[in-house]
């Protein structure tokens, strides 16, 4: 099991929420989307900086931590630069978005 | 893209030079256009973005498409593209309407042309500038992107102004408000003026609020309200029907936008008691939206909108809240000087500015 936690800020809404999902609470399906997804925010973190797009814009943006046993990993995406691999994950992130506590 | 530009004069030299002239005249002067220069060029060379995956280059796109009847209009006539994304997550996918085509079948292609329309009237005819970049760049606007995507933005180096269908839970299709097309295209005038930084500080809050200010501003100017006639909300008329009545941003009363489940309490401070950072600009631009309110209530949204974009001509990428003030308050008195604004408006900027705390 590998948890991931994502935030969201940026764009016209500013609206920031959050989620965590583990990759073992999904439906199989999704399960396999979430695991490419993982294996290319992988690459991405071992990059400087380890984001894709432009952070520290007004673009749409996705604070994604992986939570590895060995440590946790954050990468930092921006509409539209989201790798394809990655979006099904962000999806399902995105569907258990709420509010910042 | 490699921008190999490097500035012979330290960038905080040049902000130096750009805060001293930004009091003096209503045009810009060749030092604050070099700061913005210089910190364009910086950003890009941070930067460097691949593209957009599955985004045809515009020029061929626009080449393809135009044998299909549709009007391509020529660069730089601040004509207006509307293209359809189709769900995917990439630009220019299908061109639906150009600069003076008939109305399409998507009502969201037509509000996005309508509202791109209105934006360009507004600066042309009430403040004098030619589309984005003073220069008549074309008006691009990218409908239908990615799946029930909940947001819009202006893309600053695509220089694309794109907008989501909404999820129908928070938000619904978001050509449904004329705010949200004038705050993104602002981003691309402040982008081509002040440039301030996208930072959680105060200069990314600037960068903000200068978007919602003339946003709102646009907003009453198209549907004929003043000052104690407007309802001073942003994003109010795309909220989803479960959340009718609420709304992203109160610029009167920064805070009372929204308190539900779904989108929790507006988090935004009401002025600089509540200031800290790093905070997101969503959050810290409450206080400077707060200011515009104050002054547009004692002199009116023209002469409020007047002074506050030729405040944003003359700032510096590194501006925060003060300098905002001292070069609103320095342009107030030159257009006072030339009749363009109320006599007392210097004093006005300055009051609300201290009312808000940072003055």
């Amino acid at each position: 099991m590998v948890r991931v936690s994502m935030e969201r800020s940026g764009g016209f809404t500013g609206l920031r929420s959050a989620a965590t999902l583990d990759t073992d609470a999904l439906p199989s399906a999704q399960a396999a989307g979430a695991l490419d997804g993982l294996t290319a925010l992988e690459r991405l973190a071992a990059t400087t900086p380890a984001a894709a797009g432009r952070p520290g814009t007004a673009l749409p943006g996705y604070r994604l931590t992986v939570h590895w046993p060995s440590g946790d990993q954050l990468v930092q995406l921006t509409e539209p630069h989201i790798p394809p691999e990655v979006r099904p994950l962000l999806t399902e992130l995105l569907k258990r978005a709420r509010p910042p506590g | 893209m490699t921008h190999r530009y490097h500035s012979f004069v330290p960038p905080h030299v040049l902000d130096h030079i750009a805060r001293v002239q930004g009091r003096e005249s209503l045009e810009p002067s060749a030092a604050q256009r070099s700061t913005v220069l210089s910190a364009q060029f910086r950003r890009a060379r941070r930067n460097q973005t691949p593209d957009v995956p599955g985004t045809a280059p515009l020029l061929a796109a626009q080449a393809a498409v135009g044998l299909k009847g549709l009007t391509v209009p020529p660069t730089a006539t601040a004509g207006r593209l509307i293209y359809d994304d189709e769900t995917q997550s990439s630009y220019n996918i299908k061109l639906l309407r150009g600069e003076g085509d008939p109305a399409v079948a998507g009502q969201n292609a037509d509000q996005a042309y309508d509202s791109l329309g209105a934006v360009r009237e507004y600066y042309k005819q009430q403040l004098g500038r030619n589309s984005i970049d003073n220069a008549g760049l074309n008006l691009v606007a990218n409908v239908n992107f990615g799946e029930n995507f909940d947001n819009a933005f202006w893309d600053p180096d695509a220089q694309v102004m794109v907008f989501g269908n909404g999820d129908n839970q928070i938000f619904k299709d978001l050509t449904g408000d004329l705010d949200v097309a004038a705050h993104e295209l602002t981003h691309g005038v402040t982008q081509y003026t002040a440039g301030l930084n996208y930072t959680n500080d105060q200069t990314g809050a600037l960068n903000e609020s200068f978007s919602d200010m003339l946003g709102s501003a646009i907003d009453a100017f198209v549907h004929h309200r003043d000052a104690d006639t407007h309802n001073w909300l942003i994003g109010d008329e795309i909220m989803a029907d479960d959340l009718a009545g609420e709304a992203l941003r109160s610029m009167s009363e920064p805070g009372s936008a929204f308190d539900n489940q779904i989108m929790g309490r507006d988090p935004q401070p009401r002025d600089m008691s509540g200031y800290f950072e790093p905070a997101d600009p969503h959050l810290m631009s409450g206080i400077t939206n707060r200011w515009f309110y104050l002054i547009c209530k004692e002199i009116g949204i023209e002469a409020g909108t007047l002074i506050m974009y030729q405040t944003l001509q003359n700032l510096w990428p590194t501006a925060v809240f003060t300098d905002a003030a001292v070069v609103a308050a320095a342009q107030a008195r030159i257009l006072a000087e030339g009749k363009q604004v109320p006599a007392e408006a210097a004093q006005v900027v300055r009051a609300a500015a201290r009312q808000q705390g940072f003055w």
